[in-house]
């Protein structure tokens, strides 16, 4: 049984629905109004993004549903990223935005999971300054507060 | 352009992957990045014993002011700490040894008692002691009731003199799911019969004094719920094998996962009789025991469920064992045993272990040097077995002990660049195999195995040259720890059982040689004493290293 889904800008895609399930968004969506042919609208969601995420949960279709858990700190999993992956995820920043926070709407934790991965890896080995210029954030601290922070890291520098 | 970075939530969540060497710069980006990346920092704590004099650790009003982010506690030492203490409440693990348990200042229990009260998310406790001291009785009969969510409970070398504290260990184990008790003393045994320890799915029990065999069935016989056990008695006891078997696979009907390294088993052909009493097996590691055909016998009505078998210092394990459980085994995901011979894998069928992750064994071929073509063979074949292990994470081939006997030989014209199919690679280890390495095969290995960061052995048998390789493959990253070559590889190898005929019974012969290995691992059974305790397991936490590891991200 397909799905439909519609974009933001009115594109609609069909997917099989263990696909589009991979979206608890999605799978709750289904369950509460029963086996329906019209459309799932996905507003926030634009039409280059969603055959993004589609083409991401193709791929994974048949891999276990993860099971939210706050305790888990991803840092002390091994942090390898599937291959596969991480090429899907070369792209340009303003996309691997866009997917991370479809991701987070659509609520799939492992497309979330890989974006901020990736997101931290960009990170890896960056000064704050690197780190504003890369995402284009604005300094907001004052000369005072950028001083205290760089005395209550000092510790942590050395090592 | 919409950010991920606007969402303050968002930020917090990618916070979770960001090492903690990188934090130490989002912090000092802007402010909504300093709020939600400082509590990060500070999840994970170790304080050394000499934290006031230690440069690398941070200034106790930092501390104080950080408190609430702590989620795993490390303490060596609490003195001086108390107005950091009194501000720590979300605790998840509390790891605690060193000099200040083993001596305990007067009030260092009521401190610690204190501090579990204030804690009621904690889910895991590490205590580690030298054999004089142990946890205060009021100190465990405060953990149920202040730590409803306190699921895990490891201690090592505690001493329990009084009733009252073994008594509140009972009660607070019968709420656990996961305990490890080692090397541990009681002066009174405890009377297991009169617990159920409903939730226990995991249980160490090791070395205990002071408990006779009879007490730990006992115990094993109250978890209902046991799925995992690592059991093993203090040296010249003997295992209980009749009455474990049969009592516990009754009264534990989940039990599947046995890890017994180091228990005396007094016949041969007990290791099968322990695995035909369990009516499923997905792990067993066993260490000293001698693997006979009757127990591979008996391994082989589990070969459809085995996960993970240990039994790389067993005795009398034959080549031909090991490729059968590689044909048999289709949900092996570790596999850990002595020696194959590339001979048996060329004769036999593909392997189904295909889900494998750590593969070790070393691998060996035919003694012959004139006939070529069928070292040839033996080479491509083993590297076409192994290109389908596409899972594979961990790779040891090579022998432990130096000789010239030819191994699994990493170079092109013997085929290595079948492996290009094992993408998720991270450590080969090469043992102490004769390798003769090119540089071409060595930017093969650096080139195709993307995934790679440790590479172990000696690439060519001059020092000079084997230097020279590593040091290319250090200068892409890599991890190679230096390896002594040595002056010469031994020329003749003592033949060792494997090299015998399959299905010759040979146990006798070999009596003297169990019995010398035997002592020796005994022997170094002891060298433990002393160590410090290390949370076990997957979910270790791991922020000491964290910590520790800051500088070398």
């Amino acid at each position: 049984m397909p799905v439909v889904l519609t974009s933001s800008d009115s594109e609609t895609f069909t997917v099989d629905k263990e696909v589009a399930e991979r979206s608890i968004l999605i799978k709750n969506m289904i369950e509460d109004v029963g086996e329906s042919d019209s459309p799932i609208p996905l507003p926030n969601v634009s039409s280059a993004v969603l055959k993004k995420v589609i083409e991401f949960c193709d791929h994974h279709r048949n891999d276990p549903i993860q099971v939210q858990d706050e305790t888990d700190d991803p840092r002390k999993r091994s942090n390898d990223i599937e291959e596969w992956d991480m090429k899907f995820m070369q792209v340009d920043q303003e996309m691997l935005f866009e997917i991370i926070l479809a991701a987070n709407y659509l609520d799939i934790k492992t497309l979330l999971d890989v974006g901020c991965t990736t997101v931290a890896n960009l990170i890896k080995g960056k000064t704050p300054e690197e780190i504003r210029k890369l995402f284009n954030i604005v300094n907001d601290f004052t000369p005072e507060e950028e001083a205290q922070i760089k005395k209550e890291n000092e510790w942590a520098e050395d090592r | 352009m919409t950010s991920p970075f606007d969402l303050p939530e968002m930020l917090l969540y990618i916070a979770r992957f960001v090492d903690h060497k990188d934090l130490l710069a989002c912090v000092r980006v802007c402010r909504q990045w300093k709020e939600s990346f400082t509590p990060h920092i500070w999840t994970t704590v170790i304080v050394p014993e000499a934290w006031e004099s230690s440069p690398a650790f941070p200034p106790l009003d930092l501390l104080q002011k950080n408190a609430r982010f702590v989620r795993e506690l490390t303490l060596q030492t609490s003195q001086g700490l108390s107005s950091f203490l009194e501000n720590c409440s979300s605790l998840k693990t509390l790891v605690v040894y060193g000099k200040h348990v083993i001596e305990p200042q007067p009030g260092l229990w009521v401190e610690l008692t204190d501090l579990i009260r204030r804690n009621p998310l904690l889910e895991w406790i590490v205590l580690g002691f030298d054999r004089t001291s142990g946890p205060s009785a009021s100190f465990l009969q405060a953990l149920p009731e202040a730590c409803p969510n306190l699921k895990r409970y490891e201690s090592s070398r505690g001493k329990y003199n009084d009733p009252a504290q073994v008594e509140a260990l009972m009660r607070a184990f019968s709420h656990m799911s996961t305990v490890s008790t080692r090397y541990e003393e009681f002066a009174n045994s405890p009377q297991f019969k009169q617990w159920t320890f409903p939730r226990l799915y995991e249980l160490t029990l090791k070395d205990a004094k002071g408990v006779c065999t009879q007490s730990q069935v006992d115990f094993v016989s109250r978890c209902p719920n046991l799925r995992h056990l690592k059991w093993s008695l203090c040296r010249e006891t003997m295992m209980p094998v009749q009455e474990f078997c049969e009592r516990v696979p009754t009264a534990c009907p989940l039990l599947c996962q046995l890890q017994m390294d180091g228990c005396g088993l007094p016949d041969p052909d007990d290791v099968g009789r322990l695995v035909d009493s369990l009516s499923r097996l997905e792990l067993l590691s066993l260490c000293g025991n001698r693997i006979t055909n009757r127990t591979f016998s008996s391994l082989g009505r589990h070969f459809g469920t085995l996960q993970s078998l240990d039994v790389i210092d067993c005795f009398y394990v034959k080549s031909w064992m090991v490729q059968q459980i590689l044909e048999n085994c289709p949900n092996l995901i570790k596999l850990a045993m002595p020696v194959l011979r590339m001979r048996d894998i060329v004769q036999g069928k593909d392997w189904a272990a295909v889900r494998l992750r750590h593969l070790q064994v070393n691998l060996v071929q035919t003694l012959s040097t004139t006939m070529k073509s069928v070292e040839v063979e033996e080479q491509w074949t083993t590297f076409e077995r192994l290109s389908k292990l596409t899972q594979l994470r961990h790779l040891a081939v090579g022998s432990r002990s130096w000789t010239r006997r030819e191994g699994l030989i990493f170079r092109m014209d013997c085929g290595v660049d079948q492996l290009k199919t094992l993408t998720k690679l991270r450590v080969l280890d090469l043992g102490h195999s004769c390798q003769r390495m090119e540089e071409t095969d060595v930017a093969w290995i650096t080139t195709h195995l993307e995934n790679l960061i440790k590479v172990e052995g000696v690439f060519y048998p001059d020092a000079q040259r084997h230097e020279e390789l590593a040091r290319r493959m250090r200068l892409l990253g890599m991890d190679v720890p230096v390896a002594d070559v040595p002056e010469t590889f031994f020329d003749n190898p003592v033949l060792s059982d494997w090299e015998d005929d399959d299905e010759e019974d040979d146990e006798d012969e070999y009596e003297d040689e169990y019995d010398y290995a035997y002592e020796e691992y005994e022997e170094g059974e002891e060298t433990e004493v002393g160590t410090i305790p290390v949370p076990q397991g997957s979910n270790v936490p791991n922020a000491g290293v964290e910590i520790e590891d800051a500088g070398t991200h």
